[in-house]
This record gives C-alpha cells, sequence and structure tokens, in this order.
C-alpha cells in the first residue's frame, strides 16, 4: 500500500508537485494521467525515493520512504520513463546484474530470471545486446528488470509511449495480468492508455490532483449533461427556433452542415428523455429526421476540461465536483473539435514550458 | 561488500565489453614506452635509464585516467540508468567504490602491462627491483588520487567530453603544483611553492621512484582519494539530475 501526503517539490521557480496526497491499495491500477510537465514523473520520482520531495511525506508498506528508503526500494519495481537501460550488456548478463543488485542470492536469482524470461518472452533474445533489440524488446527488458524480485508494487512511467499498436496491447495485457496481484501505479498523456487499463485514474495538472475516481465514475458525473445528436432536414433558424421549444431542452446549437441538411447539438439540463419531443417537433412540422444519437460526454472530455488552462487551481478530490468547477459556461456552445484544438494546444505549450525549466 | 562487488564487476565488464579499455591499455603502454626508448634518449643522448622512466608516470597518467573515469557517471546520466541503479536498494557510496574500484582495476592493469619495459632491460643492466616495487607502488597511489578526482567530475555532466575536459584540468593542476620548476618559482613567496606542492601528486610519486616508502606519501595519496570519493558520494546524493 502506498500513502502519499502532501508532498510538495519546487524545482527552482517551478512547482512541480503541489502538496499532492493520495493513498493507492492492492489490486488497484492507478493510472496517472496529465499532460507533459504536470508533474506525474517527479511523483513517481519521489514515490521510489529517487527525488526526495521538499515536504510531505510517502510510505510504502507503513515504511516511512525518507527514513527507511532501502526498505522501500525493496518493495517497489520501477520503470522510468523512456526505459533507461545499459545497451552495452547482453539480456541475460543484465537481468542478472539486476538480480544481483537486488540481493538475490544465487539461486533465487537463477530462478528469478528465469521466472521474468519467460513472463516477457524473452527466451529467444538472452544472448542479444539490448542496444540491438527492437524498442518492444527493450520494454520488455525494462519491464523484467522490475519485476526480478517479485515486488508487490509496479510503477512505470509511460509505459507504452513508443511502441506500434501490437506492442502496446501485449503490454496492457500484461500489465492487467499483473494487477490482479500487485498495486501498480503508471503513468501516461494519453487517456485511451489509462482508462483502458486503469481501475482508477489521477488527473494532474500542474502539480496539483484535479480528478480523483474510477474511469466508470467519471463518464457517468458528466452524463448528467449529455444530450443529443439530430441531422434533421430543414430550414435552420426554424429548427432552432421549434427544438428549443421542446420540454427538457436547454440548448440547441447547429454545428455542422449547412441549408436544408444541418447537425444539431442538443443539452438537457435535467437528463430527461427528449428523443420523443424532437422526433415530434421535426415530423409536426413537416421535416426529415435522418439521424438521432445520444451525445455523451467522454472521457475525453473531462480530461481535456480539468487539463485545460483556465482549469480552476485547487480543485481536487472527487472527478464530479472538479470536472464542473472545471467547466467553464461559454464551453457549452463551443462545438467539441474545437474545444480538443485549444485544449491540446495549451497542454502543448506546457510542455514546453516545464521542460525548458 | 556484495553490493559493491556487483557494481565493480558490472562496471569492469562494461569497460571490457567495449573497446574502451583495449584501446586505452595498448596507447598509454606504447605512449610510455615512445617517451621512454625514443623520446627521452634523442634529446638527453644518454641510453634509457628507468628513472626518466618513471619520470614521465605522474603526467602520462594525468591526462590518461580522466578518459577512463568520464563514463562512469556521465554516461549514467545521459541514458537515464542512474534513475534505475539509485532505485535498487543499492547505497549511493556503494555504488561510489564500487565504479572508482573498477577504475582503479583498468589502471592496475595498464600499469601491470608497462612492466614489460622494465623486463626488456633486465637482460641488459641490473634492475633495482625494490626501485621498480615502490615506483608502481607510488604510480598506482597517485593513480587512485586521478581516479577518484575523475570519478567525481564525471558526476558534474552527462557529457562525457566535458567530463573528460573537467577532469584533465584538474588532474594537470594536481601534477603541475608539485612539478619542481613550479614550486619553485612559487617559493618567491617563502615557503609557498613547498606548501602548495605538497598537495600536489608529483613531489609524492618521486619519493616513491627514489625507492622509499615515505608513509607521507601513503597517507596523501589516501586522503585525497577519499576526500574525492566523499565529494562524489555528496553529488550524486544531493543529485539535482
Amino acid at each position: 500500500m502506498i500513502k502519499v501526503q502532501n508532498i510538495t517539490k519546487t524545482y527552482g521557480a517551478t512547482v512541480a508537485v503541489n502538496d499532492v496526497s493520495f493513498e493507492v491499495g492492492k489490486g488497484e491500477i492507478l493510472g496517472f494521467l496529465g499532460p507533459n510537465g504536470a508533474g506525474k514523473s517527479t511523483t513517481l520520482k519521489i514515490i521510489t525515493s529517487y527525488v526526495v520531495a521538499d515536504s510531505g511525506s510517502v510510505y510504502v508498506n507503513d515504511v516511512d520512504a525518507l527514513k527507511n528508503p532501502m526498505e522501500v526500494r525493496k518493495a517497489i519495481g520501477y520503470l522510468p520513463e523512456s526505459t533507461p537501460l545499459y545497451m552495452d550488456m547482453q539480456v541475460l548478463e543484465y537481468l542478472q546484474f539486476v538480480a544481483k543488485a537486488r540481493q538475490l542470492s544465487g539461486s533465487e536469482a537463477q530462478s528469478a530470471v528465469d521466472r521474468v524470461v519467460e513472463l516477457l518472452n524473452l527466451r529467444r533474445f538472452l544472448r542479444k545486446n539490448i542496444g540491438h533489440l527492437s524498442k518492444g524488446y527493450k520494454q520488455r527488458v525494462g519491464i523484467a528488470q522490475a519485476l526480478v524480485h517479485d515486488p508487490g508494487i509496479l510503477i512505470m512511467d509511460e509505459p507504452t509511449s513508443g511502441l506500434d499498436p501490437h506492442q502496446i496491447i501485449e503490454i496492457r495485457e500484461l500489465i492487467r495480468k499483473l494487477g490482479e496481484e500487485k498495486l501498480i501505479i503508471l503513468s501516461s498523456h494519453i487517456l485511451q492508455e489509462i482508462s483502458a487499463i486503469g481501475t482508477r485514474i489521477m488527473i494532474i495538472k500542474d502539480g496539483r490532483i484535479v480528478a480523483d475516481d474510477t474511469p466508470q465514475n467519471m463518464q457517468r458525473s458528466l452524463s448528467d449533461r449529455s444530450g443529443l445528436k439530430a441531422r434533421i432536414q430543414g430550414p435552420e433558424q426554424e429548427v432552432v427556433a421549434a427544438l428549443g421549444k421542446v420540454g427538457g431542452v436547454n440548448t440547441v446549437e447547429a454545428i455542422s452542415g449547412s441549408g436544408s441538411d444541418t447537425e444539431y447539438r442538443l443539452t438537457t439540463g435535467s437528463g430527461g428523455e427528449i428523443s420523443q419531443g424532437v422526433f415530434k417537433a421535426v415530423a409536426d412540422n413537416g421535416w426529415t429526421l435522418s439521424a438521432l444519437s445520444p451525445d455523451e460526454h467522454s472521457l475525453e472530455d473531462v480530461y481535456l476540461e480539468l487539463t485545460k488552462d483556465s482549469a480552476p487551481q485547487g480543485a481536487s478530490g472527487n472527478g464530479v465536483a472538479a470536472a464542473e468547477k472545471a467547466q467553464p459556461p461559454e464551453s457549452e456552445t463551443t462545438a467539441p473539435v474545437e474545444a480538443e484544438e485549444t485544449v491540446s494546444e495549451a497542454s502543448e505549450d506546457d510542455s514546453t514550458a516545464q521542460e525548458g525549466t | 561488500m556484495r553490493n559493491i562487488s556487483t557494481i565493480f564487476r558490472r562496471e569492469v565488464s562494461a569497460y571490457f565489453n567495449s573497446p574502451i579499455a583495449y584501446i586505452f591499455i595498448i596507447l598509454f603502454v606504447f605512449i610510455l614506452g615512445f617517451l621512454f626508448f625514443v623520446f627521452f634518449p634523442f634529446f638527453s643522448q644518454t641510453s634509457p635509464d628507468l628513472r626518466n622512466f618513471f619520470f614521465w608516470f605522474p603526467w602520462v597518467l594525468s591526462i590518461f585516467i580522466p578518459a577512463v573515469t568520464m563514463r562512469l557517471w556521465s554516461e549514467e546520466r545521459r541514458s537515464g540508468t542512474i534513475e534505475l541503479l539509485l532505485t535498487w536498494p543499492v547505497q549511493a557510496w556503494e555504488v561510489v567504490v564500487g565504479k572508482y574500484l573498477a577504475g582503479l582495476f583498468v589502471i592496475a592493469v595498464s600499469l601491470a602491462l608497462t612492466l614489460v619495459v622494465p623486463l626488456s632491460l633486465a637482460s641488459v643492466t641490473t634492475i633495482e627491483w625494490g626501485v621498480i616495487f615502490t615506483s608502481y607502488l607510488g604510480a598506482l597511489l597517485i593513480s587512485s588520487v586521478y581516479i577518484a578526482l575523475g570519478a567525481w567530475a564525471s558526476t558534474l555532466t552527462s557529457n562525457q567530453i566535458v567530463s573528460l575536459l573537467i577532469a584533465i584540468a584538474f588532474s594537470l593542476v594536481m601534477v603541475g603544483i608539485g612539478y619542481p620548476p613550479v614550486v619553485k618559482f612559487l617559493n618567491g613567496v617563502e615557503g609557498l611553492g613547498n606548501f602548495i606542492g605538497w598537495f600536489g601528486t608529483d613531489s609524492h610519486f618521486r619519493e616513491f621512484s627514489k625507492g622509499l616508502v615515505n608513509p607521507v606519501g601513503l597517507i596523501y595519496g589516501l586522503s585525497v582519494t577519499v576526500f574525492f570519493l566523499v565529494l562524489n558520494n555528496l553529488f550524486v546524493e544531493g543529485r539535482k539530475f
């Protein structure tokens, strides 16, 4: 179990991690999500005792990581960002070295290396130089390294970045399997990644946790604000006016198309059923309804809203509350594509700013 | 102890898995042999004399050793492997000592191979093996100083070339301040040259190469080595990388 209490870390004028607290237990796969430079890696480095926090404390299995880093290191398997390995070593030689550095005795080391070689399918490459392996296999060696001592806790910083889709699926499967008996923390700046494997998502932004919930809850929290998308053939202004009068409809907005064939987005304030009303309104006016589909907020929306630069600082804890606070009023009438663009630009700016420091 | 040996073995194999160690050893033996058999006799118009052989050691070592030590920490920083190394249950000082010993091992092998020079003279002249022994002991001692210094310099940057240049600069200062002409010049101020010179490697090594095992020299070599190893450990523990 990992207990992080009020950790703060600054690099010069940059606050990398700002008063972060959370707890993770066995069997959880915690996905740490946030734009580049949000403080994910620094938090992981503090837990693994590579970096010492300016203030706050970390307990791993009730052991104080500051007072007894060696005990904590034994309990953790760690794969840092971009998988640093000794490229001049052979796979077997490297894993044996790691086993020794992990203080496994001769026979323990032998069976430990055998176990991870089997688990990660490295048998064919034992005598190969790590530097000559493909990126996917280097990643496997990195994960093997983290598992040699069979730790109860596995921490991985961006474990699938730079891999091809096949490799990503393999690694995800592996992580999911490992998660059945280990506590896993992984970080990513890609949402699909985290929502595919995580049992819990924590979104971090500017060194603060802005949301912390299960992927399902996060999605549900936004379904209240969901609505419909309708493609209607009819005069645009009249359609907007007519749909606006339908009971339960909050806003109507033409989002694409023009003239007689336009797509509209309707939002409901109450979460009530509006599709019948829409259908009736269209039929009454003699227009044609060519498509009608639910417009659910995806996790992507939560993430984009939370990691926007305009997101209020200090919103933390429950994902629902945080998400709603972060929602600027005008975004209800903004097309999703535009929102996405502004946000991804913002996060890129953010990352360059962080890297420069 | 086990951790130190694990690190030591990994570092030694890193040296000998790549061409670095071999190139280094060949160049080192070749240069010392060249200076002794060709360069020096040419200028002094005398036959090779073993005292001249050892004369060059502090200088040659001060330039060669940084080439061995430059990768010790710089490479770990560049590749990011330091983050793994220092999150395994291994103390920073154990890594520091393991790396230092690996450097010392490479230099010891190189020095041992230069024994071919005195051995090749054994048939034509009488060799004072006692003097040879103390000279090599002295060489190992000042090597130890340069290795600890170079390893520390290597923590300063992730660029091996920068680390090399810093270490060479520091090492040359270490020889230079004990070099007789420099000592003489600084003695213009009463006793200053002797005082500063004591911290240099040259004066201590010269005692050894005369066949003397001066305890002060031993203490000097060991304490400067420990000083740089402690510095090395402080820089790794208080890392900003």
